[in-house]
């Protein structure tokens, strides 16, 4: 079963003074559902991307989950990132869990990446060896996002349907290379671009633009064999776990392209993240 | 939906405190038992699936980064799943809907706390409430559930006494069970007798806190006959509730002590493994419920019995093992509750119940088994109903 993407709306602002975490997400899933002409009755779950540290709380989802949609709603949450998020709401599609799902991440946070990025590493050996200046792989940026997955053939489209899912994956560095700067996080863009080459079906080089975030990601295009496909712009700042909707959401498209979108979760490359999308 | 078996099943045995190992060479001590229960080789597993309770318990962010993925290597794809006490029940979710939908035809998926790395677990769990209304006034997850145990008694006249015959009951099957934290058997003047922490909750009913891990072995039908007793997944949900408690009370849309919205999920759930009549269908239970009135809560919820009913099953001893429906025969949360992997190991007891493994507490002839788990101000709650046959 295909999945299409509609609504799909990102806000890339901080929070403004005086505005919540709440507030944002609230108006990022209603602008979601409105642009994709369903209501929240319709919506059978919720899959989130967020982070308990960026949002200084213990467990950030208990009082976002319900401005997310959320409310007496299947609803799970992912610390790996917005695409991953993206990708297990179009899984539950295709088991037949549910029919539409809302996705929703943010990464709005209240301290600096570089704070965040160093409390990823362990305590004893990590935070006193790491390179600071790798902590922090792009200049920090910050936004909202939510969509809405939902079977490709159902028949309730709304104006907002334009993408179709073709694959996705996730995956890590390794942690110890990580640190030593020792071929990470090359070998997991590797990795990354291998697994979704098999995941999907074959790209023609000719008719797919990749967008990936600020860095080296050689090793992704030559993985996923995707050297010669159109690049699109990289853009200046890295939105952490939203940084794949926001990247999906800026893409565009010539006639006939597929897009594939690379990034990654967190702001030290630690995780990483992939999907492929066409027009529906 | 393609089908789902759980066919490896692995827990520590839980503490207070494991300083001799990390929390990656603690999982290792559940993922290697699973794994090789399961009759897969290690290059068979396409993906883990990974939860522990919030950051800042382990003091460092997707604590999976340093702590697994150098044990189990880079190269399989890791998620992070985090819904605070229900990550146990999503995990297992969410290996469920990567085997289910094709993405994947073996996933691990492992569940593991250190609950003895913070100074103050309970001042950690403050800060996940709201910061203007609820994190001033002390709110923790004793004094959550105190209100809740008060509500009890006085919407549904629930004694202290029930509540300590479920303690005694719990604590039983923790001295029968070989992985549980607390094996000592109290009695219900003992419990009565005890320290209040925060009325009615005595200290004796308090789960504690635990260092703990737990890991299954979830795939498809093809993989399934690998192991020699697959357990079947036959429906499974999860729902989720305002944060906020007082948005519960009344008239509202779901009532805190009618725990709502596992109502809903287990409605769910039953529907999809074809249960009309769960108590009469059911034949073991293994709740998630760190404290007694939270036990008696979700019997009322996933159907075991009518509102403000549950004291006649523990007055009849119906959740004893040996009665009609036993519930948590393992001891369950209030005998170790290793928070992101209580849920888990909610399951991986279901697991051992429906192969005819679980030993003292083996429940005689299970066949069907109901795992639940809950997160949050008892606002998340997930639901997964098992079997020995496929559906």
């Amino acid at each position: 079963m295909t999945t299409s993407i509609a609504g799909l709306t990102v806000d890339t602002r901080a929070l403004a003074d005086g505005e919540s975490i709440e507030e944002r997400v609230f108006a990022t899933v209603r602008a979601a559902l409105e642009q994709a002409e369903v209501e929240r009755s319709q919506i059978d779950a919720v899959v989130i991307a967020a982070d308990d540290v960026a949002d200084g709380r213990s467990i950030t989802t208990m009082l976002h989950a319900t401005a997310a949609g959320a409310h007496f709603k299947d609803e799970i949450r992912t610390t790996n990132g917005s695409l991953t998020a993206l990708g297990l709401a179009s899984l539950r599609v295709q088991a037949g869990l549910a029919r539409q799902v809302i996705v929703a991440g943010w990464w709005l946070p209240h301290a600096d990446a570089e704070s965040i990025a160093a409390v990823s590493l362990d305590a004893g050996y990590g935070r006193l060896v790491a390179v600071r200046e790798r902590l922090v792989a792009a200049p920090a940026g910050a936004g909202s996002a939510a969509c809405i997955v939902r079977a490709a053939c159902a028949g309730s489209a709304g104006s907002g349907d334009g993408l179709t899912l073709d694959g996705f994956c996730f995956g890590q560095a390794d942690y110890h290379a990580w640190l030593a700067g020792d071929g990470e996080p090359a070998a997991a863009l590797g990795r990354l671009g291998r697994e979704l080459a098999e995941r999907c079906a074959p790209f023609a080089q000719a008719d797919t633009a990749v967008s990936v975030a600020p860095g080296d990601w050689e090793p992704f295009f030559d993985g996923a064999g995707l050297s010669g496909a159109r690049r699109l712009p990289v853009g200046a700042a890295h939105h952490g776990l939203v940084d794949g909707l926001a990247r999906l959401a800026a893409a565009q498209l010539l006639p006939g392209e597929r897009l594939v979108v690379a990034t990654t979760g967190d702001p030290a490359f630690l995780q990483v993240e992939a999907v492929s999308v066409s027009h529906a | 939906m393609r089908r789902v078996a759980i066919t490896g099943a692995g827990q520590t045995v839980h503490a207070s405190r494991r300083p001799d190992v990390t929390l990656g060479e603690l999982c290792l001590e559940a993922i290697v038992p699973a794994v090789g229960e399961s009759g897969l080789a290690w290059d068979e597993v396409d993906a883990v699936v990974f939860g522990c309770g919030p950051d800042l318990l382990q003091g460092v962010r997707n604590a999976y980064l340093p702590e697994l993925v150098p044990l189990l290597g880079a190269a399989k794809p890791m998620l992070r799943i985090h819904t605070g006490g229900a990550t146990g029940g999503s995990l297992f979710q969410a290996g469920a809907t990567l085997v289910a939908s094709g993405w994947a035809r073996a996933v691990l998926v492992v569940g593991a706390e250190k609950a003895s790395e913070p100074g103050d677990v309970q001042a950690v769990l403050n800060t996940m409430w709201n910061p203007l209304f609820e994190q001033p006034i002390g709110l923790n997850a004793i004094n959550m559930l105190a209100l809740q145990s008060v509500r009890q008694m006085h919407v549904h006249g629930y004694t202290l006494e029930h509540f300590a015959e479920v303690t005694a009951k719990n604590r039983r099957g923790g001295v029968r069970n070989p992985f549980a934290q607390l094996r000592q058997e109290v009695t219900v003047a003992e419990v009565l007798a005890s320290e209040v922490i925060a009325w009615p909750i005595k200290a004796l009913e308090c789960c504690p806190r635990s260092d703990g891990a737990c890991a299954l072995v979830l795939v498809g039908d093809e993989l399934a006959g690998r192991a020699p007793a697959p357990v079947r997944l036959r429906g499974m949900a999860e729902c989720t509730d305002s944060m906020y408690i007082g948005d519960r009370l009344g008239d509202s849309l779901s009532e805190y002590i009618d725990a709502t919205t596992l109502r809903a999920a287990a409605h769910d759930a039953y529907r999809q493994a074809g249960i009309g009549s769960p108590f009469d269908e059911i034949d073991v239970a293994e709740i998630y419920s760190p404290f007694p009135s939270a036990e008696m809560k979700a019997c009322e919820a996933v159907g075991f019995c009518e509102r403000g009913e549950a004291d006649r099953l523990v007055e009849t001893g119906a959740l004893e093992l040996g009665g009609v429906l036993p519930v948590n025969p393992s001891g369950g949360p209030m005998c170790a509750n290793p928070i992101g992997a209580t849920g888990l190991v909610r399951i991986a007891e279901c697991v051992e119940q429906l192969r005819g493994t679980a030993g003292a507490h083996q429940v005689d002839g299970a066949a069907r088994a109901i795992a639940t788990s809950s997160g949050g101000s008892s606002q998340f709650y997930t639901v997964a109903v098992f079997g020995k046959e496929a559906p």
